[in-house]
């Protein structure tokens, strides 16, 4: 059975901004903010329009409860090789496809980082550790 | 094959990375004191590039024409909340700008000041020094941490950077200067 979502792509955005600011443990958020002017639009619409900047900080908030075609398009907005990192080892509800666009941000330029995570110096939380 | 000793910082600036937050008392960065440079921090984001370098590596310390074997520094730092300051950036870098490998660690930092490694005898962090680029006051480091906390403005301090090169000194120099000196 496919896994249900409480966040879908025509999901109201006043909806996603409520759940946003009910997980955050700030009144308010610059991210939360800038969403504020995508109220009455989609799920889809606010995600396609997040900054780069406040992806990371969307998908560590509404990634577990978003499908993957909303989280993908976050991911895709992710730049920096390490935050790309530190969502791989910190996002256990990444599925393999996701596994491999975030892996494409930081294979091969992260070398320190990338052999800490071959010994198993830092582990991933997908594989059961609460790794930061 | 020889080593210098450490040398520490004579130069430390705040460097913008794309509007991030900055560091202060950046002069703290020189010696270890337990003073630190230290960046207040933000949510869920990278730092601005502290900026370290002038550390006077000087004919002395590596002959012209020696061969860098590796290069190895040591940073003293902390973080102000358990398991979410660590390395977003951390590049050597010369006149030219930055060069080589990211040698960021994914480890987070400690929130009391620990003395972490990077590099050694046999690592030339993907670049092929001249002893000439580290003899430059402009040889230094770029290090940018990351505060993976999505809810709470963290910091990062830094006690010192210091910095120590591993070298194969040029040994037919001086028979050959010998040699013309006959003449």
């Amino acid at each position: 059975m496919p896994k249900k979502y409480k966040i879908m792509p025509d999901t109201p955005a006043s909806e996603v901004n409520a759940m946003l600011r009910t997980s955050t443990n700030l009144c308010m958020d610059d991210a939360i903010s800038r969403h504020q002017s995508m109220e009455d639009k989609t799920a889809l619409d606010m995600v396609n329009h997040t900054l780069d900047k406040d992806a990371p900080w969307t998908l560590l908030k509404l990634g577990r409860d978003a499908p993957p075609e909303l989280r993908d398009i976050l991911i895709t907005k992710v730049k920096d090789p390490m935050v790309a990192f530190s969502l791989y080892l910190r996002l256990e509800w990444l599925t393999d496809e996701e596994d491999k666009l975030l892996e494409e941000k930081f294979k091969g330029k992260l070398p320190t980082a990338e052999a800490e995570l071959k010994k198993g110096i830092v582990t991933r939380a997908k594989h059961g550790s609460n790794s930061l | 094959m020889a080593v210098t000793a450490y040398k520490t910082p004579g130069t430390c600036a705040s460097v913008d990375r794309g509007d991030k937050a900055g560091w202060l008392d950046l002069d703290n960065a020189k010696v270890s004191n337990n003073a630190y440079a230290y960046t207040p921090g933000d949510k869920n984001d990278y730092f601005d590039w502290l900026r370290v370098t002038n550390f006077g590596f000087t004919t002395s310390d590596i002959p012209s024409g020696a061969t860098i074997d590796g290069i190895e520094i040591k940073i003293e730092h902390y973080g102000t909340a358990a398991d979410v300051i660590k390395d977003s950036a951390l590049y050597l870098r010369k006149t030219s700008g930055q060069v080589g490998d990211n040698k960021a660690s994914a480890s987070a930092w400690a929130t009391s000041d620990e003395e972490i490694t990077y590099g050694g005898a046999a690592d030339k962090w993907g670049y092929a020094w001249l002893a000439s680029d580290i003899i430059s006051s402009n040889f230094g480091v770029d290090l940018s941490p990351l505060n993976t906390d999505p809810d709470n403005i963290e910091g990062s301090y830094v006690d010192v950077i210091s910095i120590r090169v591993y070298y194969t000194a040029p040994s037919g120099d001086h028979r050959r200067g010998s040699f013309f000196k006959m003449f």
